[in-house]
């Protein structure tokens, strides 16, 4: 992605928006696109791409290492879906997707990010914590219109005391909820852990999701010989962590 | 930890806390200047750090966070204390990871001049580097900043780097700098404060001479360079290049789905990063540096990645080998993707998708042409054995996705010699399947696997009468058997099949069909044959191997009288990708019987049993992978002499699914008719199209609607017998 640099390249020294707006002008984004859906659905407007244009592939992944449990919530948002969340990212209207646009559309969604994914092990709610700043690749077409594009949300939870065999892990995902969704996971263990990703009982949602949550569910098949109990983060290494190379390959 | 030890932390941990985050204070919630700050160093700028610091920031990036949250949600003083003293424990060891970082750069603004320490040049790594600065505004207090500078842009002037700086104390700024030009540059560091004037500090900055990287993929059949899916990841910035030769495909995508050569495979893992097709050996200069080189050639090939370190100046060769973990073409089994979109109008456009396939080695493409009640897409120069290309054991066979329609789903065509489309007939699925079988080709319908498109509807009209022969049960790696199930159940054949769906889908053959050809040599034919007899499994990972008796996946195995049948199934798969491995036996949409591996073994399950013949059924291997891969074959139809192999005790629910499909389809066409009458469909002409093509449609329904009275009485006609069969 070529653009500009930030017109404001520090996004700490920016106070954020009032965060009642920005849900305002969110849950009026997601309307508009759920109209906009609707509307395609119900013209029977069946153009090029039909309906698989109008959905977002959710992709979950998780990873479980002694110390940490990894969330990674990757988008791929198809032509419907991508043509109006690009068009919403351009607020200067020129259709070109600056990195000022980009940064403000990712700083406006940030909150939504933090909130809208949980994870429960074992059936008890655990706290996410988003683990960096979330990313979106453009994939090479940094302008309005119709194309895909991708947004990558980070998380992350101290790894449970005491994990079993048959623990299971679930990510509640409300993400563009009311949009419909292809939806798969993918689970990984570490150091010893052994997890196994479950079949999603419907791998494409439908629409009207709203504050029903996708749900990706995967459970422990073998702990390390000796589970490790908690420990305090700064006093212990990282092995096991994923670098930013291994995980955001991001094109250029 | 004596009195005094403990005042004088705490008194750090104040002084820290209030200079941090005065700002804080202000905002009423965490400070996001030392969350993002920490965020950048430790995942875009941890080259200027050592191995342990690199840990180290990653550990107090994540505590950061976690502290910041904890004191967003603290319900009273007590936890927010104890937050603000987590946060400024993490501040600290922040400050400190910066202050032993050998590659600070100190700005001194205090003096009448800015200063900027040490003098010199700085060198970067190449495409993109970091630069971390110490800005002393003078007085009291520490802030963070992050920014991303691409020089590549030339909004004027090319070598402004700006910088948000506090007006007082200290600000730790990390500056991201993209498109860095080769050999030497000029910037200018514009260090901003609110309420002052900017100050402007010449740097020099250096990248050093690139490095070259030829690199080889070979085949593991044959030795010889082959196309392959390449990577090519620079570890300093954790960014992919494009392979010099790498295809760019988007001219052949018609602007639909995500139209570019690089390619994510709906894959898990390192398989899903971004990939290049190339073609052959290339040649192409990089930054020096650590470079990873990932190369995947399909779910047969093991993927290989290796670290290479680019010198300056110097020439790195690189031959690589992805080693098979299986050849299923020595067991007789051929791959097929069922669902790519390409256009093919030249021999370059065909030479492109060739390569493709091979990279990922598939043996046999269905390359469609698109169409809807409008027009059509991914044009083809035309269709038949003419228009096949070949290159050894691959083959692009043109076919078709048409019709497709969002009410009633989408069909796929294989092996034709024509297209079949007519928008006067759209919604009459069943005259294209009669065209295409007349053709000798075969039909089938998409998306199955997820019910896309409402396309149990039309498999409603034409699964019974048996117009349909095959549907896509793995896609995007999910595998889905609910409608297939539904249709087994009923004792309506069917064989199971995958496609990619590319551009929508990631990579051709990420999920893929294979047809048992025996001893058969391979080509289009043979393939079509054997997929046409139902001999086949799909997977996106995982092998399958299934007899029931000498009966393989598709066959037919008559039995006269009740009787013991042994069935064999196994699993298996990459021991480099999966760890698991789950095989499981369905009989009438029920698992019978399952085995895993074992705890520490190959990732491999086998089972061998018997089981009864009793009245017929359908039964199928299925198997999932502890990497969340899957595969299932096509059922092995058990029939007992004038019985279905149906789902017997279950019709009357399986009939009553059918028939609310039926009415769906009624009320579609009465809603079109309604508006129709109504004036207002003039500017919809799908919808108007299907009130005309009303009656037609209707009739088809009533036709399914006899098909399914004709099974009622053969369901009562059977009853007897089976009574005496199960006594």
């Amino acid at each position: 992605m070529k653009t500009p640099p930030s017109e404001c390249p520090c996004p700490g020294f920016i106070l954020p928006p009032n965060r009642l707006r920005r849900k305002t002008t969110l849950s009026l984004s997601r309307l508009l696109l759920t109209l906009a859906l609707w509307m395609i659905l119900v013209a029977n407007n069946a153009g090029a791409h039909d309906v698989l244009a109008a959905f977002i592939q959710h992709r979950v992944g998780i990873v479980i290492s002694p110390k940490y449990v990894d969330v990674t919530v990757q988008l791929t948002f198809f032509e419907e879906a991508s043509e109006h969340e690009r068009a919403h990212m351009d607020t200067n209207r020129d259709g070109i997707l600056t990195r000022a646009e980009t940064d403000a559309y990712l700083r406006e969604i940030a909150s939504e990010l933090e909130t809208a994914v949980k994870l429960r092990v074992k059936d008890v709610e655990v706290a996410l914590t988003p683990l960096r700043n979330s990313e979106l690749d453009l994939l090479g077409a940094a302008r309005t219109g119709r194309g895909h594009h991708r947004l990558t949300a980070y998380y992350f939870a101290p790894a449970p005391a005491q994990l079993d065999e048959g623990a299971s892990f679930v990510v509640e995902d409300r993400l563009w909820s009311d949009v419909r969704a292809i939806a798969s996971m993918q689970a990984e263990g570490k150091d010893g852990y052994r997890l196994q990703a479950l079949p999603s009982l419907d791998p494409v949602y439908p629409a009207g999701l709203k504050n029903r949550p996708r749900v990706f569910s995967a459970k422990v098949l073998a702990i390390p010989a000796r589970s490790p109990s908690a420990v305090t983060p700064l006093s212990t290494s990282t092995s096991g962590l994923k670098t930013v190379s291994e995980t955001n390959p991001e094109q250029k | 930890m004596n009195i005094s030890l403990l005042s004088h932390a705490l008194a750090l941990v104040v002084a820290l806390a209030s200079t941090s985050f005065s700002v804080a204070a202000e905002r009423q919630e965490p400070n996001a200047d030392a969350l993002h700050f920490a965020s950048e160093v430790a995942h875009r700028h941890s080259y200027l750090f050592s191995d342990e610091n690199r840990s180290e920031l990653d550990e107090v990036n994540r505590e950061l966070r976690a502290a910041a949250q904890q004191m967003r949600s603290a319900r009273n003083e007590n936890q927010r204390e104890r937050s603000a003293a987590r946060i400024a424990a993490a501040t600290h060891r922040l400050l400190e990871i910066m202050k032993s970082c050998p590659r600070l750069l100190h700005v001194d603004l205090t003096a009448k001049e800015p200063k900027l320490q040490p003098a010199g040049t700085v060198e970067l790594p190449g495409y993109t580097g970091s630069l971390l600065l110490r800005i002393d505004s003078g007085g009291e207090g520490t802030r963070f900043s992050a920014s991303t500078a691409d020089l590549s842009l030339v909004p004027g002037e090319s070598s402004l780097v700006p910088v948000q700086a506090a007006p007082r104390g200290v600000t730790y700024a990390a500056v991201a700098l993209e498109g860095v030009p080769h050999q030497s540059t000029t910037l200018r560091i514009d260090v901003r404060r609110p309420s002052m004037p900017s100050a402007q500090l010449p740097l020099t900055v250096t990248t050093p001479l690139p490095g070259r990287l030829r690199l080889t993929v070979l085949s593991d059949d044959t030795g010889e360079p082959t196309p392959a899916m390449v990577r090519l990841m620079w570890r300093t910035d954790g960014l992919q290049r494009r392979p010099s030769n790498g295809i760019e495909f988007a001219p052949q995508f018609d602007s639909q789905g995500h139209a570019s050569g690089v390619r994510a495979a709906n894959l898990p893992g390192p398989l899903n990063a971004h990939y290049w097709c190339v073609p052959g050996a290339f040649d192409m200069t990089l930054a020096p540096g650590q470079w990873q080189i990932g190369v995947r050639r399909g779910v047969e090939h093991e993927a290989v990645f290796e670290d290479v370190t680019i010198k300056s100046g110097e020439v790195t060769e690189r031959t690589l080998r992805p080693r098979r973990w299986v050849q299923m073409s020595a067991r007789g089994w051929w791959s097929g993707d069922d669902h790519v979109h390409a256009r093919i109008l030249s021999d370059d456009d065909a030479r492109n998708v060739m390569a493709w396939i091979k990279a990922e080695d598939v043996h046999l493409a269905n390359i469609v042409k698109m169409g809807d009640i409008y027009r059509t897409y991914f044009e083809q120069r035309g269709f038949g054995p003419s228009y096949r290309f070949t290159d050894g054991d691959h083959v692009l066979v043109p076919g078709q996705e048409c019709p497709r329609t969002p009410d009633i789903g989408h069909t796929l065509a294989m092996n034709i010699t024509a297209m079949v489309r007519d928008p006067e007939r759209y919604f009459l699925y069943d005259t294209v399947f009669d065209a295409v079988r007349a053709q000798g080709g075969l039909s089938g319908y998409a998306h199955v696997n997820s019910g896309l498109f409402q396309v149990h509807r039309d498999m409603s009209l034409n699964v019974p009468s048996a117009k349909v022969d095959f549907v896509e049960i793995l896609q995007f790696n999910n595998l889905g058997t609910d409608l297939y199930y539904e249709f087994l159940d009923l004792g309506c054949k069917l064989t199971a099949s995958a496609g990619s769906d590319v551009p929508w889908g990631g990579t051709v053959g990420e999920v893929r069909a294979y047809a048992f050809l025996a001893e058969q040599p391979f080509n289009a034919d043979n393939w079509f044959a054997a997929f046409g007899r139902g001999r086949t499994f799909t997977t996106s990972g995982p092998m399958l191997e299934f007899h029931v008796d000498d009966a393989l996946p598709g066959d037919e195995l008559k039995v006269n009288k009740s009787r013991k049948l042994r069935v064999r199934a196994r699993a298996w798969g990459d021991p480099g990708r999966t760890s698991s491995m789950k095989l499981e036996i369905v009989r009438h949409g029920e698992v019978i019987r399952s085995a895993e591996s074992g705890e520490g073994t190959e990732p491999e399950a086998r089972l061998d049993f018997t089981v009864d013949s009793e009245n017929g059924f359908w039964i199928a291997a299925r198997a999932r992978a502890g990497d969340g891969t899957s595969a299932h074959t096509t059922p092995i139809y058990i029939v007992r002499d004038g019985l279905r192999f149906w789902n017997f005790e279950n019709l009357n629910a399986l009939l009553s699914k059918r028939e609310e499909s039926l009415r769906q389809v009624e009320r579609l066409v009465d809603e079109a008719r309604e508006l129709d009458a109504a004036g207002r469909l003039e500017t919809d002409r799908a919808r108007k199209l299907l009130a005309r093509q009303g009656d037609a449609l209707l009739q088809r329904v009533a036709m399914a609607r006899d098909l399914y009275a004709g099974l009622k009485r053969t369901a009562e006609m059977e009853l007897g017998k089976r009574r005496q069969g199960s006594e």
